[in-house]
């Protein structure tokens, strides 16, 4: 398929006179592995909100395949393939790991209008539920409730939900925040295998990681656009690199 | 995980059950008869709590409106049953479809709101019902309907008080037989998930607010039945069944046997009901005694009774 998997033209919102974003525009191209970046406050997480649904934007469209979506509800926006992970991890306080991802794997498959067999011993659930675990190395922790995990294992468990609907754009919000090197590293890696079948969004402070996953980097500041380029555009150029980067890396 | 597959859980439902079953001889034995009409009265708001439960304990909906369901129920058979007893076929599915049409149609809004504006939303809901009826002659006004009989069904003697109580226990074990279903199937664990977290399932792409009204329509048309009943068991439609102090009770009912478990709320109904029996034999005040053993229970028990005498945390 021609044309960008997601599309954004003068996308802005403001939060009472702060103007948080301002005419943003944005195209994912088919397959690539797009990074956001820009220093705190930029306005990065607020754009994955307005992508999502989860705010609504005050001014521009939002298009996903060349499809208007810009007033489409969360998860009809979801339906269509598209798939979050948050910055603070969000989930199930009483859900063990397991439990999350057979409601994940559900959510993928449509509706949860079915009344009598149980979730816990229906293997159209719990296979992928399974093979997700094992994915991300969650296997021996799968009875565990999320209250229980690590600040690691609940990054990884917010990767495997997310990727548990299928989808065909990721949006991952700082997937690395708070991961000792070992982990962000086999994340990394992770991620590199993925950008193989999806589209792939990145919001993300190591800058290490960025510049070597990344296909195009979009710099963020002040809720404007500063530019956009291949991570060696990005690291040559001059204003990005007074603005943000500070010292050449 | 869920507490009605521990075993010590199994062991004590499965205790109280066959408890319930041999009540009615026990109570003749005991020369105590009129005991078996307030075990029916339990059996009934254990119905009424265990709906409110499903909403209230696994939907996170903190309904304080549940009474105009059990009210709109008792009111569908009042109203039938004056031109003489009609059939319970006809009468009891009635009341459960008026309910849920009505919980569907308030629903459909009070559940655009969160907490206190929910509860504040589905209280004022449910008095708009309760002064519709009180101020309607024709439905008796605020005497309320007596009833010449109780409802008809084939092969069953309902005017009978023991018939009428292994009605009431058999459809009470159905419907928690199916709750249970109902709770551990891809609906319930959406319901559970949407208490959680509703816009991490959103996200996920999950139409949480189609599954909350549903839940909510559900639980209507069980509280409609359980009006239904309460009707026939004194073959008499109250207005106070409508009045907001019933949603109360119901909901005292919920958090006493213990919230988000299938047999608290029955556990609840039962304790709350023969406590203010056995109270009121003593002294007018029983509330002084009662408010006060309710608290200690909130306090001290937070899961409520039921996870406390089958020994296990409460199901989540």
């Amino acid at each position: 398929m021609s044309g960008p998997v997601l599309q954004l033209a003068g996308v802005g919102r403001s939060f009472g006179g702060l103007q948080v974003c301002h005419g943003i525009d944005l195209a994912l191209e088919e397959g690539e592995l797009h990074a956001l970046i820009g220093p705190n406050g930029a306005g990065k997480t607020t754009l994955l909100d307005i992508i999502t649904g989860l705010l609504a934007a005050d001014s521009g469209r939002i298009f996903f395949r060349g499809r208007d979506i810009s007033r489409l509800p969360v998860h009809r926006r979801a339906r269509l393939g598209m798939a979050r992970s948050f910055q603070v991890s969000s989930l199930l306080p009483s859900f063990t790991v397991r439990e999350h991802l057979a409601l994940a794997v559900l959510a993928g498959q449509g509706s949860g209008y079915r009344f009598w067999r149980p979730v816990a011993s229906d293997p159209a659930l719990q296979e992928p539920a399974g093979e997700l675990m094992a994915r991300v190395g969650l296997m021996e922790r799968a009875g565990v409730r999320v209250e229980a995990l690590a600040h690691g294992e609940r990054r990884l468990l917010e990767i495997a939900m997310a990727l548990a609907t299928g989808p065909e754009l990721l949006l991952l919000d700082e997937p690395m925040a708070g991961l000792g090197p070992a982990s962000a590293r086999e994340l990394a890696g992770m991620i590199r295998r993925l950008k193989a079948s999806l589209t792939i969004l990145l919001v993300e402070h190591d800058m290490k990681a960025v510049f070597a996953l990344a296909d195009r980097i979009t710099v963020l500041v002040r809720g404007e656009v500063m530019a956009t380029g291949r991570p060696e555009e990005i690291r040559n150029h001059g204003k990005v690199q007074e603005a943000y980067l500070g010292s050449p890396c | 995980m869920a507490a009605e597959t521990t075993r010590s859980g199994l062991v004590f439902c499965g205790g109280c059950f066959l408890l319930l079953l041999v009540l009615p001889p026990l109570l003749d034995l005991a020369g105590q008869q009129y005991l078996l009409s307030l075990a029916c009265r339990a059996l009934i708001y254990g119905l009424a709590a265990s709906s409110l439960n499903l909403i209230l304990g696994y939907g996170g909906m903190v309904s304080l409106g549940h009474a105009a369901f059990v009210g709109i129920g008792a009111y569908t058979v009042g109203i039938l049953a004056r031109s003489g007893p009609g059939s319970g076929l006809v009468a009891w599915p009635l009341a459960v479809v008026l309910a849920m049409l009505f919980a569907l149609l308030t629903g459909a809004v009070s559940l655009r709101t969160r907490g206190m504006h929910f509860i504040m939303i589905t209280l004022a809901f449910a008095q708009m019902v309760y002064f519709f009826f009180t101020s309607l002659e024709t439905c008796g006004g605020t005497d309320g309907i007596p009833l010449s009989g109780r409802n008809l069904l084939p092969g069953l003697d309902l005017n009978d008080d023991r018939v009428f109580y292994y009605l009431c226990l058999g459809l009470l074990t159905l419907l928690l037989f199916l709750l249970h279903r109902l709770i551990h199937a891809r609906f319930g664990r959406v319901l559970v998930g949407s208490r959680e977290n509703e816009q991490r399932l959103q996200v996920l792409g999950l139409a949480t607010f189609g599954h909350r009204l549903l839940a909510y329509c559900l639980a209507g048309g069980i509280a409609g039945l359980a009006g239904a009943l309460l009707a026939n068991l004194g073959e008499y439609v109250s207005p106070s069944m409508l009045h907001w102090t019933r949603s109360g009770e119901i909901m005292v009912m919920v958090l006493l046997g213990g919230t988000g478990t299938l047999a608290g709320p029955v556990l609840g109904a039962f304790v709350l009901l023969f406590l203010e029996d056995y109270l009121a034999m003593y002294t007018e005040h029983w509330m002084a005694i009662l408010g006060p053993v309710l608290i200690l229970v909130v306090l001290f028990a937070r899961g409520g009774l039921y996870p406390l005498l089958a020994g296990h945390g409460r199901q989540r």
